[in-house]
């Protein structure tokens, strides 16, 4: 279980995050849904161990510590090594933390269709392709907590909604506990159990996603309500 | 071996260009390419072989040197900003002094052996080296290593096994332009101290008005910067495919 306890994080002077306070259960999936600049980013670069913190950060309760726990960590865009090919890019965890390499390599990448490009470069696959890479990598891992920052903003919506679907099956699968954090109040209903919001470095109280199906509820932030009815209508 | 055919019609196009100056010229100052070839057929079985291999010593050491100095000191200056704040200004500040002007010095502290010549060409080798690098690693995206932190990874593994195989292009690309700095600079470091070496070939031939043998030092030693040329462009086509 991920505890944050008066979590707060500056740059500088300036307070991004204030008195975060958040209990996620394992293996389930969450989503942090704010504005840019809301300090969403903040959060999930404090849990992979790049921002500096005050308060109290526990995983199966233990300080959290990437080198101790297993992380996993999927950025917007950019997050391959275009040096390396696919398959070097999908091991390199483990050769950095100098763990065994796992098996089950090809049959993930089956899984997420990615099994014929073992052998080629980033740069040489598409945008979609290459988010499927970082997914694979991070699946590999076996995280005992996965992070994902807007990690399909980058892809259009036709390639959004095809990596959508590999993930959700992935992830049903792996049960992997996932915090992610998005600005799109249709991938948060798509993919998470339950939806928290981020307002100006504070974080308001959890929602269910089957409560926000089933009727309106009026403390959600009014900007993502008319969405979500259009996206009840849709499905 | 595209490379290698193109390069031969380069050489074989400029002996041409050679023989046509040599006619238009017609004196000893300028001998005829086939009067150096024959002599450099000829010198193969003497001591040429020597000369070149003194002189390919020389230039080998010292890249060997610049590369294992240049590469850890580039990486750290473009990785770590504390690194990039405490040498910077040192590279920055000697970087621009002709190291030809260091030359006397350098053999007042190291002697007239080897040791000083090697130094010599460390020096023009080592500053393109570390500071391409540092410039490299500094354009490197950050959110690679970022990810990689979350992952769980040290800066020490970082640097060896994602920023080292990712600087060897730029390596590469910075070694063939200061190669042939190094290789006018060897000329002048094998003016003294030694018996050997293609500048020490071509200036004894110089003082003795031996064209002939001045000319296929010359020969040889464009020859020498020509293959190392051909190695290095090899190896960048080898660690250069993800482009």
């Amino acid at each position: 279980m991920l505890a944050l306890q008066n979590v707060c994080v500056s740059y500088g002077t300036k307070q991004i995050l204030t008195n975060i306070n958040l209990q996620l259960q394992n293996h389930k999936i969450y989503a942090i849904l704010g504005k840019s600049g809301c300090g969403k980013s903040t959060l999930l670069q404090t849990l992979a161990g790049i921002q500096p913190y005050t308060g109290s950060i526990t995983l199966q309760n233990k300080k959290l510590d990437s080198r101790r726990h297993r992380i996993a960590f999927i950025p917007q865009k950019n997050s391959l090594i275009p040096w390396q090919t696919v398959e070097q890019n999908i091991r390199m965890p483990f050769s950095l933390r100098q763990l065994p390499q796992p098996q089950h390599l090809e049959n993930l990448c089956q899984e997420l269709g990615i099994h014929t490009l073992l052998l080629k470069y980033p740069n040489h696959i598409s945008g979609g392709e290459q988010q499927r890479v970082a997914i694979a990598r991070a699946f590999l891992f076996t995280p005992d907590l996965l992070l994902m920052d807007e990690a399909f903003s980058a892809l259009d919506a036709i390639t959004k909604e095809e990596v959508h679907h590999i993930f959700a099956a992935t992830i049903a699968k792996h049960k992997v506990s996932t915090l992610f954090v998005t600005h799109d109040i249709s991938e948060a209903l798509y993919l998470a159990e339950e939806i928290y919001v981020l307002r100006d470095g504070k974080l308001q109280k959890p929602f269910d996603k089957n409560e926000l199906f089933g009727q309106d509820k009026e403390d959600f932030p009014i900007e993502y309500q008319a969405m979500i009815r259009f996206y009840k209508e849709q499905i | 071996m595209k490379k290698l055919f193109r390069g031969l019609a380069i050489l074989l196009f400029t002996l041409l260009l050679w023989q046509i100056m040599a006619n238009i010229v017609h004196s000893p100052v300028l001998p005829y390419p086939l009067q150096i070839l024959q002599n450099f057929i000829l010198t193969i079985g003497q001591k040429l072989p020597i000369h070149t291999f003194y002189s390919f010593m020389r230039v080998a050491i010292s890249m060997l040197a610049a590369l294992l100095i240049g590469i850890p000191l580039g990486i750290a200056i473009g990785y770590n900003n504390k690194c990039h704040k405490v040498f910077s200004p040192f590279l920055y500040l000697s970087y621009p002094v002709p190291k030809l002007a260091l030359l006397p010095i350098i053999m007042l502290l190291f002697g007239l052996g080897e040791t000083s010549k090697i130094i010599m060409i460390f020096l023009i080798l080592f500053f393109p080296v570390t500071m391409d690098i540092a410039a490299n690693v500094r354009q490197m995206n950050k959110e690679i290593f970022q990810t990689m932190h979350a992952f769980g990874a040290k800066d020490s593994a970082i640097a060896k096994k994602i920023i080292l195989p990712g600087v060897l292009p730029a390596v590469l690309t910075s070694l063939k332009v200061s190669v042939g700095i190094a290789l006018s600079i060897l000329f002048f470091a094998e003016n003294y101290g030694t018996k050997f070496g293609l500048g020490y070939l071509i200036m004894t031939s110089w003082q003795k008005m031996d064209y002939i043998n001045l000319y296929t030092g010359i020969f040889t030693l464009a020859i020498l910067g020509f293959c190392l040329f051909l190695l290095l462009d090899w190896l960048e086509d080898k660690v250069t495919r993800w482009r």
